[in-house]
């Protein structure tokens, strides 16, 4: 079923055989102006869509890296207010599909019926919440069906037995965080067969080989790390960083 | 879909999909040992034979006297061995890890007692132990953190965020999400995700199991009133569970209110907080309109903390319990007060229940009966409290 911008840029690289390139980035770390400037950079450069961290106070799930980057944007003021006004404005030049990353308390405490509403008026796709897993799923669906926003369902390879049930009701497509060493294409393999939808998985860092090694064993690629630890070199410069980055993970996965 | 741990609208399972298998493994062997009567034996040996159970139910009388209300017994949890209430939970979640299979114990402490108490109970089994604490929490706490070096378990700094306990859970989950088969979190108190508030509330009902008797053969009737310090609450559900029925029993917990709730710098969650969902459970927290947790201040290591077990949230909700904020220094002023007049010296968490109780106990009657639980000793606040009154103890 089509919902959103999400579901065409899924059903594009499905029939065109592209594997999908998703950058991470924490909203609002160097500041929004940054923030627009680097989804831009990337989405010209290859990205077939972003995921964009909303940062918060307590990230239980997040890793080091990406814990500091919600450090830095909390400290220069980001809210989820400006997130919602800078995607509104990124929507003026760009179409490339946006989900936010969020944790559980965010959602609840703005209103869950008001937040969806407002992810519909801005042109986001889709929200990640990894802090609510698929037995708490109710805590949002309806109200996330009800304003067309994919639920992102996410598996581990700890999801052992969980796999076919998460992938069964899961929207959008299947997040999957394998492990960097050793069973990682055996997990995505159990999650690809288990899927209906595209399986994405989480390349946790920047090594291009590792990126490439998983490609034979999803439909994509979620950069969680790479561009939070661009933005943590590079700062106000890192626009052009994350574009350079984002052309060589392009045309080395078109490549294979 | 399953509602596994409710209690009413709060608690839940909120946690990552990464921890998912492992709080259902323990929520089967939780399930699975509760029912054994092997299991609560062996618990209830080493509650007595290794704690020092039953605590004393004390007949404070000078502090009646002096209040002039109603008649207070203090419930002394403080004897236990480690100095608090802890341990009670501590040797129930051991046994659940040991038959379980798990080596690894790691465990998140404010003020060091769930610490030292984990600590301690893993050096008699011989088990792994790493605790995690704030690096502000390690600072006044440092007697704390050399017990539990000297017992063999290794003290994490924990530095991120306000450097106090909501962080060291956090960091605690995180070690818990990376190293899931071999590792066994034990949870300090009546909070986070289904079954922990339900598991540490069973493991320390004992309290008011024992209250409840004692006092039946001193007086030969329930008390009026309970009083009990909350942080995540898990003396105080301890305290209040078996007189949830009895509803003439009034439910009083004392809550941090540091510097005062008109103040920024407090950790006054029941007063202060809003419903939200962290910590894998949805409860009341101290937070601000687009949901990041506040940071929270108290003098009291153990209380800083902004949130509150779902249990709790449902009995304020419910209004069968109901929570007071007392400030640093009427906590102070009451580990003072009952330092000489019972020559009994609280934990500064504590002495927050005695402060609430000094100020309910003159509103009663004289032939009403009031418990307080008396949930920690205070050895470990002396520095602490000698640095609040500008007395210099160090050479």
């Amino acid at each position: 079923m089509i919902k959103n911008r999400l579901d065409t840029v899924l059903v594009q690289c499905k029939n065109a055989g592209r594997k999908m390139l998703i950058p991470y980035l924490t909203a609002g770390d160097g500041g929004f102006a940054l923030t627009e400037e680097i989804i831009l950079a990337m989405a010209e450069n290859g990205a077939d869509g972003v995921v964009l961290g909303v940062p918060f106070s307590d990230p239980i799930a997040e890793a080091p890296v990406a814990q500091q980057a919600s450090e830095r944007a909390l400290a220069g003021g980001a809210s989820l207010a400006g997130i919602f006004d800078m995607v509104k404005q990124l929507r003026t030049k760009t179409d490339i599909p946006i989900v936010l990353m969020l944790y559980i308390n965010t959602i609840f405490r703005t209103g869950k019926e008001g937040f969806f509403a407002k992810c519909k008026e801005c042109g986001i796709e889709g929200v990640m919440v990894p802090d609510m897993p698929f037995e708490e799923k109710d805590e949002i669906q309806n109200f996330a069906d009800a304003a067309g926003i994919h639920n992102i369902s996410l598996v581990t390879a700890a999801s052992e037995g969980r796999i076919k049930m998460i992938a069964d009701d899961a929207s959008g497509f299947l997040y999957c965080v394998a492990p960097n060493q050793g069973d990682g294409s055996v997990f995505l393999d159990q999650a690809k067969a288990a899927a209906e939808i595209p399986v994405i998985a989480e390349a946790e860092i920047s090594d291009l080989e590792l990126v490439l090694q998983r490609l034979d064993h999803c439909d994509g690629i979620l950069l969680s790390s790479a561009i939070v630890e661009l933005v943590e070199k590079y700062g106000a410069e890192t626009a052009e960083a994350a574009a350079l980055f984002v052309k060589k993970a392009r045309a080395a996965m078109d490549m294979q | 879909m399953s509602k596994a741990g409710r209690f009413g609208e709060f608690g839940g399972q909120y946690v990552p999909e990464t921890v998912m298998n492992a709080v259902h493994e323990l929520e089967e062997a939780y399930n699975k040992y509760s029912k054994d009567p092997e299991f609560w034996e062996e618990y209830r040996r080493l509650c007595c034979e290794y704690a020092g159970r039953p605590s004393l139910l004390y007949y404070a009388e000078k502090m009646t006297k002096d209040l002039g209300g109603c008649k207070i017994y203090l419930k002394r949890e403080d004897l236990n061995h480690t100095g608090a209430h802890k341990i009670n939970n501590v040797l129930g979640q051991i046994l659940l890890a040991k038959r379980m299979g798990k080596k690894r114990i790691i465990a998140e402490t404010g003020a060091g007692q769930h610490g030292v108490a984990t600590a301690t109970v893993c050096a008699l089994f011989g088990l792994e132990c790493e605790i995690f604490m704030g690096v502000e929490d390690i600072e006044r706490q440092r007697l704390n953190v050399y017990r539990m070096e000297l017992l063999g378990a290794k003290v994490i700094g924990v530095n991120s965020g306000t450097g106090t306990l909501k962080d060291a859970v956090n960091e605690a989950m995180r070690d818990w999400c990376m190293h899931i088969d071999t590792t066994f979190y034990l949870i300090g108190s009546a909070m986070g995700p289904h079954p922990y508030p339900t598991m540490v509330r069973d493991f320390q009902k004992i309290i008011s199991e024992e209250a409840k008797v004692q006092l039946m053969e001193k007086e030969g009737k329930l008390p009026d009133c309970v009083v009990a310090c909350v942080g995540g609450g898990s003396n105080a559900i301890g305290a209040f569970y078996d007189f949830i029925p009895d509803e003439s029993v009034r439910l009083v917990g004392a809550e941090a209110a540091g510097m005062g709730v008109e103040t920024k710098l407090h950790a006054a969650t029941v007063a202060k907080g809003d419903v939200g969902i962290f910590h894998g459970m949805k409860s009341y927290f101290l937070q601000n309109e687009e949901g990041q947790i506040a940071p929270v201040y108290s003098i009291s290591a153990g209380l800083d903390y902004p949130g509150v077990g779902p249990e709790h949230a449902n009995l304020y909700k419910t209004g069968r319990a109901s929570y007071m904020a007392i400030t640093d220094e009427e906590a102070v002023c009451a580990l003072e007060y009952l330092s000489r007049t019972e020559g009994v010296i609280p934990a500064i968490e504590s002495a927050h229940a005695v402060a609430a109780a000094r100020k309910i106990a003159p509103t009663m009657k004289q032939d009403e009966i009031m418990i307080i639980c008396l949930s920690g000793r205070g050895d470990k606040d002396m520095q602490q409290i000698a640095k609040y009154r500008g007395v210099n103890i160090n050479d």
